[in-house]
């Protein structure tokens, strides 16, 4: 009898043990949640709180802007938003300048790009790996290296400050990634995919633009957003191939920066106005960014 | 409907490698051909040269009477059905399956007609709306298949369609694509590595290795009576067991000798040995079922072996045997076991071996 009641005994101070580790485990876990949490709210405020300030900034008067100690709380105006886009000063030129050379240099590097990056993904021909290779290759010089002759070269052909002269500079920069990262994708389709469609119909080209290309929806979306990155953010051969007819936003807010002062206000006015498109095209982009489209083609 | 002819087929690749080499073959209207071989022996070139996926190095293709050597795929009146399914992952089982009528310009009524057809063929009416990743193997290789049929082709290419299934679906599969070649009375060319599909579906079978032809025929053709060394080898389960000898003959008496054991000749009657050219060394071809067991000595079993393993199979047992350091695979029967180390005696059923030249491999007897 006592035996058996010491087992029992044992037994319950067992399942005390169990239940305390488990306990133990269970407190550890909600503080490593804790810190987990506080490091992604940390990054969260580091990456936000600029733009924050850029927009609370915009909507401030000089007088608030500069005020020793920070205004959180103030009437906002839109005096800056309007002395920025309209009179003689204004951005709104340089912000469609922008515009327009983003999207057609984004659209001209993902069409051709891809078109290229099948080529190049599907067809064995003498060269391919040296030509894939060369394609890179003109990514490897840093931009400050080349801007001298491509000055010389994009005024030789009369493009100096026109959209076109940027477009072609922006194109053949975003090319190169377009072609590199797309390749990758059009390799990833099973082979046997783009061979049923032959078997099942399809001219090459069809099978290119109705099996390849809704597959690497994804890829599309990554180097477009990439390439009109690019492009919207772009300075260096900004400054060096405009003058005042095609000069992007990157190059009009610099404007601000004047003998007088930096004029803080419509500095960020357009700074805000200069992150929305970016973001917006991002987010529409979003859910083609999902990998995992061909998944269960085969296997 | 039509057959598929292949006149003098080189595949030759741009490193070199000859893939595949002269090929003749013909595969009757209706019937179902299979390429057998094993990974490398150029079936896949060859069916895929058939298809048009690779170009013909030299040589012509006859799909029906029309040479398809310059024909791209999508005009050669063929479907083909992929070992890995090759579904188009974005679209539902019905618009896959709708796909070729739908790039051919069918009528949506027609469409909608044909698939379902098809779709009841293969008992997969239900799966119809649903997205082709939700799917299980079986149901993707149906799907494939069905994909296939809808368009009544003149010529079926299925490439190792069911080599990805788990072993009792693929039974049951292989059943189905029997069932499926008789309701449709398509051509067919299967490839395959598995020489026990080939032998359960096909009506003729090419076994083909190194690029080259090794024998075509029947099922039973390629069973009874193996035109080399490779091809006995390849068909049948367990495979056929091979040991080196030569004949001697004396008084009139012929043997197959080696320095393990003596066969008696003097029964063997299928083929007058006297008059097959002489050759020195020989390999002896047994097929497992042809070997009887013994555990003692006497005038019938008189070839001493040993048992190295005994497989317990149910209604048979499988036994392998060693003699001298030769492995012998028996089959022997289910009140017949042994234990490892045990003496064995065997005798040989005249009537089913072969004879092989031991340097071409080349069958002596036919």
């Amino acid at each position: 009898m006592s035996t058996s009641a010491g087992v029992i005994g044992a037994e319950k101070k067992n399942q005390a043990e169990v239940l305390r580790q488990l306990e133990k485990g269970r407190t550890r876990q909600i503080l490593v949640n804790i810190a987990l949490y506080a490091i992604a709210l940390g990054f969260l405020f580091f990456s936000l709180f600029p733009i924050l300030l850029i927009f609370l900034t915009s909507l401030k008067t000089d007088v608030q802007i500069f005020s020793e100690t920070p205004v959180w709380i103030f009437k906002p105006t839109m005096q800056n938003y309007k002395d920025a886009f309209t009179g003689a000063w204004s951005q709104l030129p340089f912000l469609i300048n922008s515009l327009i050379i983003t999207i057609i240099s984004t659209a001209i590097a993902v069409v051709f790009g891809a078109m290229a990056a099948y080529g190049l993904a599907r067809y064995e021909f003498k060269g391919n790996r040296d030509l894939s290779f060369w394609i890179l290759s003109t990514r490897m010089a840093p931009p400050i290296a080349f801007i001298v002759p491509m000055f010389v070269l994009i005024k030789a052909i009369g493009l100096l400050d026109t959209w076109w002269g940027l477009i072609i500079m922006y194109t053949g920069i975003n090319l190169s990634f377009c072609v590199w990262i797309l390749r990758g994708f059009f390799l990833d389709i099973p082979i046997e995919l783009e061979e049923s469609a032959l078997v099942d119909g399809y001219t090459r080209w069809q099978v290119f633009t109705k099996i390849a290309l809704p597959l690497v929806k994804p890829g599309l979306a990554a180097v477009a957003v990439f390439s009109s990155i690019f492009a919207w953010n772009e300075f260096l051969f900004a400054l060096i191939l405009t003058a005042q007819n095609s000069k992007t936003i990157p190059i009009g807010i610099t404007g601000f920066s004047t003998a007088m002062g930096i004029r803080w206000g419509q500095f960020m006015a357009v700074g805000f106005v200069a992150i929305l498109p970016v973001l917006i095209f991002t987010f529409l982009m979003q859910r083609y960014l999902v990998r995992g489209l061909t998944f269960g083609a085969v296997k | 409907m039509a057959k598929v002819t292949l006149h003098n087929v080189w595949k030759i690749y741009d490193n070199g490698v000859e893939a595949v080499k002269e090929l003749n073959l013909e595969c009757p209207d209706k019937a179902f051909l299979c390429l057998l071989g094993p990974s490398g022996c150029g079936k896949s070139s060859t069916m895929r040269m058939i298809a048009g996926l690779e170009q013909i190095s030299s040589g012509e293709i006859f799909i029906g009477d029309r040479l398809v050597n310059y024909i791209p795929p999508r005009d050669r009146d063929i479907a083909m059905v992929f070992e890995n399914y090759a579904l188009y992952p974005h679209l539902t089982v019905y618009e896959n399956i709708a796909m070729p009528l739908r790039v051919r310009k069918f009528d949506k009524v027609e469409i909608d007609q044909r698939v379902g057809e098809a779709a009841k063929i293969l008992d997969i009416e239900d799966l119809l709306p649903r997205r082709i990743r939700r799917l299980s193997g079986g149901q993707k290789q149906r799907v494939g298949i069905g994909r296939a049929i809808v368009r009544n082709p003149a010529v079926f290419i299925m490439d190792e369609p069911i080599s990805h299934l788990e072993a009792k679906l693929r039974a049951q599969m292989r059943a189905e694509l029997k069932r499926l070649h008789n309701q449709l009375e398509a051509t067919t060319v299967y490839v395959t590595h598995d020489q026990l599909e080939a032998i359960a579906l096909a009506d003729y079978i090419a076994v083909m290795n190194f690029g080259e032809l090794q024998q075509f025929g029947t099922p039973e053709d390629l069973y009874e009576t193996p035109a080399n060394h490779f091809v006995a080898g390849f068909l049948g389960t367990p495979p056929m067991n091979f040991i080196e000898g030569h004949f001697e003959r004396s008084d009139g008496d012929l043997w197959f000798k080696n320095e393990h054991f003596t066969l008696s000749l003097n029964q063997f009657t299928r083929v007058n040995l006297g008059a097959v050219k002489p050759v020195d060394k020989i390999i002896l071809g047994v097929r497992p079922q042809d070997i009887h067991l013994s555990k003692t000595r006497d005038e019938k079993h008189n070839i001493q072996s040993k048992t190295f393993i005994w497989e317990l199979q149910g209604e048979k047992n499988q036994a392998v045997l060693e003699i001298g350091q030769h492995h012998f695979i028996a089959e022997a029967e289910a009140d017949f076991i042994s234990q490892p180390g045990e003496d064995v005696w065997l005798n040989i059923n005249l009537n089913n071996i072969h004879f092989f030249d031991s340097s071409s491999g080349k069958n002596i007897l036919v």
